[in-house]
């Protein structure tokens, strides 16, 4: 079975995922404001106060805020609205219409990626302009590739969630998982700045890995073997696209 | 004439110890507006999602166009109008028609199907801002938008205004006319005696009956005499022609086949009878007489 | 629209973004060619040679080299004279000396004595070879052997001293554990002023130092000392010596023969001595003349930073010094090359060869015709890559040789392009007052000196360097001459320099009513404070007096 229709009908569905991404406000302010917003406050402008040093912290936050940035397209862009679709019967009358789910999948997984991406040359040229954040071209290569890979598990993780729970239910646990796990994973705090028990917790949460593989590209990581992180990551994802088939599996039994 | 869908002792249970289908065999023939009929809980939206490959099979087979061919490889055949569903609120109607239309390889134009279901006025509107009968018309051309030789529409007028549903009986007259096969379920008897060729029974997972609404309401051809009396039902149960007696209230129904011979005989031996009317069946008492094995149990 | 095209605009403006994004200046250092120079290879000329270099290493020699090495960046040295990167083997380095030192041609430095922990940091990087590290590599004593009280001890760094030979071993044993390349001994035969440790302490720490696979060098002042050096083994001597013995030319016969090599560093001795004590510095550029006609190895070394020298810039001076102590120019670049990568055995240097560091001088002008040419650069390379000049060093001026300020025959402009102006304490609120004119081709000032300001003045003000707070190195000069007249009495010189910008360097003259010519030295001013002069200034100062004066001739030699 092939994987879209034809690249005119994929065109109209992508094109038409990313105009109802774009007229949905409540989407669109938090997913591309937060991180900037973010980034803007604690990365650039209380860095400029912090003086000596500031140049490491608009560097270092860059990672953080980017993990940030991808997270929220995936989780709520992809995840959440596949639930709400689901809710509504949409996903059941494209269900029966001669569209495999591969394409209507895949035109919102490359809209959740188009969003990191905007995400990330905003925060990569407010980081270069304002922060002063220079890296080698592998470097800025690298965590272009690795954030926008790095969102694949979280698209898996909402697509898990959409699947299992009932669309505003879906978003209010995907929030739940979001903040606590952004701010745990030490994306606004370094790990290293918690209390130890805490710092145990950030091992089980993916934003933590992901952040962790970002900060190695700039050389400002903890030190842990990459292997580790990435091995962690493809546990995590293995578990979310587990959890997201069977939930698509109970779908179609009940 | 050739069949379209063949439905073979098909089982199916949500949970193990009961089984929502059971054992049913049902042969839709093409170019032919079949309509299912049934209580809530009869299995006819589990026998639809059957069809349509949203449920897997368990036990028993269906095929289309006489071949073994399952859902997946004609869909682009078959055109689905599904019960409680909606499109995306921000998505404008023009493009889900679009976006629709490409899926299919031989859509139909887009200038007849907006004719057809009179969708000028509200193609730049967005689906969530429409009314719920545009919304039912909006996903009715989805349905039809591909072509399909095969339609299939569940309860398609729950919510539409008296307009809509003259559109939707225009298309799907339309439909007919072309030699297509649509498959209706629907709460309103009224709609099905007017569409339907073939009008399909279910209860409890079976079919309970099977036949044109004329075959059916001549099955169920009978009048009912309606009358205060002191006689027992069992007694009224004797008098000629009597199928059926119902006790409703301090009234006694008593439906015949004959009324001239069964109110002839009754006269004779009932000097109680009083307050007599008699009014003739139609197709909802008819559903109602053969999906209400309870009280035809207790009248027996 | 087409959605061929979007796709492609969009990944058009990704890579263009990408491509913005700024990154680090990553200097790879670039397969390169000198093409058609005169080479010195630290032994002999070479004509019309090529020179490759790749990665921070010499690759190869020879000629028509460039047919080769097609791939490589081919840098034109027709006409032009390249010399290995000079080696100052005498110097004490901190803060940014071998920055300094590198914008100078001197790709390494030979440290007779500075804080054992800056040179454990500076020593890794000699260890880049492909680095782009614009600095000079070092090779450090660390810490010298000195006795208590000693010379080496004056400096306010706190360090270990030695009292007895039996102390030896461990003392060697400790230096070579903080890292030290060579060990550096203070030894004063006849100690007047500081203590200084005995012969047969100095015998000892030799001996150990030897035993323990280091070289030992030995700072002495006088002939006798040097004597003992040389009879206790050292390796060589880190200064030239005072003295006329007539036992010099043995010494030079027996250092030849144990092959211990000297490093006269006339540099620092001529600053100290050629304006006060001219004989005693004659003296000792004769030991060296003598020395060299025995055949004696003679290493150019600077003692930069020491007063009246600088890093980098001093070896130049070193190199004519040399010259003028009866070495050829080629003697003298190998006096800055190979002789010292031979005497202290260094790895990589001082030779233009296969398998050498790619540090490399390229001169405009043959050195042999004059040995001032070394300081005509047309590119420098410290480990294959170019020295870029520092802007801090476009900023700084220096001035090296004799500058008019003002002969005041055609107006009141210097030779720097700046102009004399009244200067006197009213900005303190004072109320001296000053007046001038040029009269007769000199200048004619005129003024009363007042009474408000605590120090009060009132006179003539120039500038060095017309720029706003730029300022102009004279460390190098040695004096400032004026010719004057006027009333009779003290007036005063001063030097601002941003180096203690509230208290200008003063400098007392006498005038009577005659034209006299008067020459104010320079040497007796801390060295650093003549780093960064702003400008000068011709005042009376003392209190209420009605002055007149007239100036003519101002230079700075």
């Amino acid at each position: 079975m092939n994987i879209i229709i034809s690249t005119a009908s994929f065109k109209q569905e992508f094109v038409l995922d990313f105009k109802m991404a774009c007229r949905e406000l409540s989407f669109i302010l938090p997913t591309l404001l937060f991180p900037v917003l973010f980034y803007v406050f604690f990365g650039l402008l209380f860095n400029d106060l912090g003086g000596a040093g500031g140049g490491q912290s608009a560097t270092y936050l860059l990672v953080s805020y980017g993990v940030f940035g991808v997270m929220s397209p995936a989780l709520f862009g992809f995840g959440a609205s596949v639930a709400a679709e689901r809710d509504k019967g949409w996903l059941a009358i494209k269900q029966v219409a001669p569209v495999p789910a591969s394409q209507f999948i895949l035109a919102k997984l490359l809209n959740s990626l188009l969003f990191s991406l905007i995400i990330m040359v905003v925060l990569f040229m407010l980081a270069t302009v304002f922060g002063g954040v220079v890296l080698t071209l592998i470097q800025w290569l690298s965590l272009a590739a690795l954030l926008l890979m790095g969102s694949l598990p979280f698209c898996a993780l909402g697509l898990a969630v959409g699947f299992w729970v009932k669309g505003n239910a879906a978003v209010a646990i995907l929030n739940v998982i979001f903040l606590p796990s952004a701010f745990l994973s030490g994306l606004a705090i370094p790990v290293f700045m918690f209390p130890a028990w805490l710092q145990q917790l950030a091992y089980l949460l993916p934003p933590f890995h992901l952040s962790q593989i970002g900060l190695k590209i700039i050389e400002m990581d903890l030190g842990q073997s990459l292997l580790g992180h990435v091995v962690m990551l493809v546990i995590f994802s293995t578990i979310f696209v587990g959890c997201a088939v069977k939930g698509y599996q109970r779908m179609q039994s009940h | 004439m050739t069949n379209a869908i063949v439905v073979d002792s098909l089982s199916f249970n949500y949970t193990a110890h009961k089984n929502v289908l059971e054992q049913l065999s049902l042969t839709v023939k093409a170019a032919q507006t079949t309509c299912l009929l049934g209580s809530n809980g009869a299995g006819k939206t589990t026998l639809i999602n059957l069809m349509l490959g949203r449920l897997k099979q368990q036990e028993g087979t269906i095929s289309f166009f006489c071949s073994s061919q399952g859902i997946e490889l004609i869909k682009e055949r078959i055109g689905v109008m599904m019960q409680d569903s909606s499109a995306p609120e921000r998505a404008k109607v023009i493009e889900l028609l679009t976006l629709f239309r490409s899926y299919y390889p031989q859509p139909l134009e887009l200038e007849a199907l907006i004719d057809q279901l009179q969708l000028d006025d509200i193609l730049q509107q967005r689906f969530g801002q429409l009314s719920g009968g545009q919304k039912q018309l909006v996903l009715l051309a989805l349905a039809i938008c591909g072509n399909p030789d095969i339609l299939f529409l569940d309860e398609p007028s729950v919510g539409m205004d008296v307009q809509a549903r003259r559109t939707l009986w225009q298309v799907i007259g339309q439909y007919q006319a072309l030699g297509k096969t649509i498959i209706l379920t629907t709460h309103y008897l009224e709609e099905a005696d007017a569409l339907a060729d073939r009008i399909v029974v279910l209860q409890d997972g079976a079919i309970a009956a099977d036949g044109t609404p004329s075959e059916l309401k001549a099955a169920f051809s009978h009048k009912i005499i309606k009358a205060k009396t002191t006689k027992s039902s069992l007694w009224l149960n004797q008098l000629p022609d009597v199928q059926q007696v119902l006790e409703v209230g301090n009234y006694m129904e008593v439906m015949s086949c004959n009324v001239a011979s069964t109110l002839k005989s009754w006269l004779a031996q009932d000097s109680s009878l009083d307050d007599i009317s008699v009014n003739s069946s139609d197709l909802e008492q008819a559903f109602l007489q053969v999906t209400q094995p309870a009280t035809l149990e207790q009248a027996s | 629209m087409n959605i061929k095209l979007i796709v492609g605009l969009t990944f058009v403006a990704l890579i263009a973004f990408f491509a913005w994004l700024p990154t680090p200046e990553v200097k790879t250092a670039q397969l390169t060619i000198i093409a058609n120079a005169e080479v010195f290879d630290g032994q002999q000329w070479l004509i019309d040679t090529d020179v490759v270099f790749d990665k921070g290493m010499i690759i190869a020699v020879g000629k028509q080299l460039s047919q080769k090495y097609t791939s490589a960046t081919v840098v034109d040295g027709r006409d032009k004279f390249l010399i290995p990167g000079l080696i100052d083997a005498h110097t004490h380095a901190w803060g940014d000396a071998l920055a300094q030192a590198v914008q100078f041609g001197v790709t390494t430095e030979m440290d007779m004595f500075t804080k054992h922990a800056f040179a454990s940091i500076e020593r890794e990087k000699r260890q880049q070879h492909d680095q782009d590290i614009q600095q000079a590599d070092l090779f450090s004593a660390g810490t010298l052997v000195t006795s208590p009280h000693g010379h080496g001890t004056e400096y306010g760094i706190d360090i270990e001293t030695i009292t007895s030979a039996k102390q030896a071993d461990s003392f060697v044993a400790a230096r070579i554990k903080e890292g030290s390349d060579y060990i550096k001994i203070v030894y004063d035969k006849a100690p007047k002023g500081q203590s200084s440790i005995d012969y047969p302490t100095l015998e000892a720490v030799i001996k150990a130092a030897h035993q323990q696979g280091k070289l030992a060098v030995v700072h002495i002042a006088d002939d006798d000392s040097a004597l003992d050096a040389v009879h206790a083994g050292a390796d060589g001597l880190v200064h030239a010596f005072f003295g006329v013995d007539s036992g010099i030319e043995n010494l030079g016969l027996a250092m030849a023969k144990q092959q211990q090599f000297i490093i006269p560093t006339l540099s620092v001795l001529e600053s100290m001595l050629a304006a006060n004590n001219p004989a005693r510095f004659s003296q000792a550029v004769n030991n060296v003349n003598m020395l060299a006609k025995a055949s004696v190895l003679i290493l150019a070394g600077t003692d930069a930073p020491n007063p009246g020298t600088r890093h980098g810039a001093s070896l130049h001076n070193e190199l004519k010094l040399l010259v003028k102590a009866g070495l050829t120019s080629t003697q003298a670049l190998k006096a800055a090359t190979s002789n010292v990568a031979q005497a202290f055995k260094l790895p990589r240097r001082g030779y233009i060869k296969l398998a050498m560091k790619a540090d490399l001088v390229l001169l405009n002008q043959d050195p042999r015709l004059d040995i001032g040419h070394t300081s005509d650069i047309a590119i420098i390379y410290k480990n294959g890559f170019v020295i870029t000049t520092s802007s801090a060093n476009k900023l700084k001026k220096q001035l090296s040789q004799a500058t008019l300020l003002g002969d005041f025959n055609h107006g009141i402009n210097s030779s720097l392009g700046t102009t004399w102006l009244a200067t006197t304490d009213q900005r303190f609120k004072g109320n001296s007052t000053v007046d001038f004119k040029v009269v007769d081709k000199h200048i004619s000032i005129s003024g009363t000196v007042g009474n408000q300001f605590s120090y009060p003045w009132a006179g003539i003000y120039l500038s060095l360097d017309h720029r706003k707070n730029a300022s102009v190195d004279i460390s190098l000069l040695s004096t400032i001459n004026l010719r004057v007249k006027g009333n009779k009495g003290r007036f005063k010189l001063m030097l601002f320099t941003l180096q203690q910008p509230m208290r200008p360097i003063e400098i007392a003259f006498k005038v009577t009513d005659q034209w006299t010519d008067i020459t104010l030295p320079l040497q007796n001013i801390d060295h650093r404070l003549l780093l960064e002069v702003t400008g000068v200034a011709i005042v009376a100062a003392k209190p209420l007096q009605q002055f007149q004066l007239a100036v003519d001739d101002v230079w700075i030699k």
